[in-house]
């Protein structure tokens, strides 16, 4: 094929493409949100307010949005959160049922986070990521071989910002915020490197969207999901997680759900990708 | 100030009204499904807006946004935890075998799927946004020898895609 029959046969599938509606007022409306939020962005007033509402959590967020060196934001009052759509079906691994996270996981901890940081990505790249410590507390399961001992506090990407300040968070999934408790499904991943994407050092990390469940007060379901408070409502999490069905329970019976598990099968695996490094 | 303001947004809405469906195309060429192109779009357009004074000062418009664009859209595909792997195959999708524009627009998908996302950039940004090689150069940020390469390479690769192939040989894919 030449130039011009890649862009005929480019044409030929953006022609597939359903022409929808172009949402002007509604992205003209969102853009001077926006912008007030930005004017808004230095009113630290609300702060004491804010974290009182979140049950005396002191919630850290930008002042300011854009390129500049990873470190603590500052306080200020904190925008709702913008819900992503999940990606379930394309997530690394299957993380939904207790067999799914015994056969990949290498612990199963409760853990606080502690602190987070912001890592810009850089002018108009349209988001500021964030990294959280996340402090050990116990470990509820583990397999009969990790991949490497568990160390006292991990840092875990997590959803971070828009560069205008929006606090991003995927569909029914805890943002991981400081100051709460979770339940994590962790697994040791491998330095991977792909053409095209910025090397990533081997680091723990959850093993998926469902694999991190609030737990403030010792209670799955209670804490922090989507960057809001929930309490055990039943509508923070999809149908058919572990989340779900043990909603409001206790570390005794995630650790009976654990230990009850089909163990992995020869059909059905492990599966680590295999280290790459740039 | 308020005369201001309307310009602006009337300048704008005309500009989004005109580049939608380009732009919707763009990201589901990129690899978006169709609800994740919509919001990818919005999103870009929203900075967009908030941005306007400066985008609408820009040398070439289409440019600067297509790399607006393709920043939202790596910052959605950046792998985390939360999102997906990278896949070799895009699943398998409804082929009418009477209709060849859906059959030439199935092996497209397809054959776009199996490129790296470097070469699918490459070749959305220069062949279907037809930008100027130099202008693909400034929104991917890299030498425009190395679009060069990268389209040779992409050419060559769904020059060989069976999907393609079978088209070129007159076959359904």
């Amino acid at each position: 094929v030449n130039d011009e029959e890649v862009t005929r046969l480019l044409n030929r599938r953006a022609d597939e493409v359903p022409d929808t509606h172009a949402p002007v007022n509604e992205v003209i409306a969102a853009g001077r949100a926006g912008q007030r939020q930005n004017r808004r962005r230095y009113i630290a007033a609300g702060v004491a307010l804010a974290a009182c509402v979140v049950g005396g959590v002191v919630v850290q967020r930008a002042t300011t949005g854009g390129a500049g060196a990873p470190g603590e934001r500052p306080v200020v009052a904190a925008p709702e959160p913008r819900v992503i759509a999940r990606g379930d079906a394309l997530q690394r691994w299957s993380d939904w049922t207790a067999a799914d996270w015994v056969r990949t996981s290498d612990y199963v901890v409760v853990a606080r986070a502690v602190s987070e940081q912001a890592h810009p990505n850089g002018p108009d790249s349209g988001s500021v990521e964030r990294s959280v410590e996340l402090d050990i507390k116990q470990v509820v399961w583990s397999r009969p071989s990790p991949s490497r001992p568990l160390p006292p506090t991990v840092t875990v990407t997590a959803f971070g910002w828009t560069d205008d300040n929006i606090p991003l968070a995927s569909s029914g999934t805890p943002r991981i915020e400081p100051g709460h408790d979770y339940v994590v499904a962790l697994v040791w991943m491998p330095a991977q490197c792909s053409p095209g994407d910025p090397a990533e050092p081997a680091q723990w990390t959850p093993l998926g969207s469902n694999a991190v469940l609030p737990f403030d007060n010792a209670r799955i379901g209670y804490g922090e999901s989507e960057g809001r408070l929930v309490a055990g409502d039943g509508d923070q999490a999809p149908a058919g997680t572990l989340e779900l069905r043990l909603l409001g329970q206790s570390l005794t019976e995630l650790r009976d759900a654990l230990l009850n598990a089909p163990p992995p099968s020869a059909q059905d695996p492990r599966t680590l990708p295999q280290p790459s490094t740039c | 100030v308020l005369g201001d303001a309307v310009s602006k947004d009337d300048e704008f809405a005309e500009y989004m009204r005109a580049r939608w469906r380009p732009m919707l195309s763009a990201a589901v060429l990129l690899g978006c499904g169709q609800p994740e192109a919509e919001d990818l779009v919005q999103v870009t357009f929203t900075r967009c807006y908030v941005k306007w004074d400066k985008v609408a000062r820009a040398d070439n418009r289409d440019a600067y946004v297509s790399r607006m664009l393709l920043n939202e859209f790596r910052a959605s595909r950046r792998r985390r935890w939360w999102q997906e792997r990278p896949t070799a195959e895009v699943p398998d999708a409804v082929v009418d075998d009477m209709a060849t524009a859906h059959a030439e627009s199935h092996a497209m998908d397809r054959a776009l799927g199996r490129l790296s996302q470097p070469l699918r950039e490459a070749v959305v940004l220069r062949y279907f946004t037809q930008l100027s090689e130099r202008e693909t150069a400034e929104v991917l940020g890299i030498a425009p020898g190395t679009v060069k390469s990268r389209l040779s390479r992409a050419l060559a690769q769904l020059s060989a895609d069976s999907h393609i192939i079978d088209l070129t040989n007159g076959r359904q894919p």
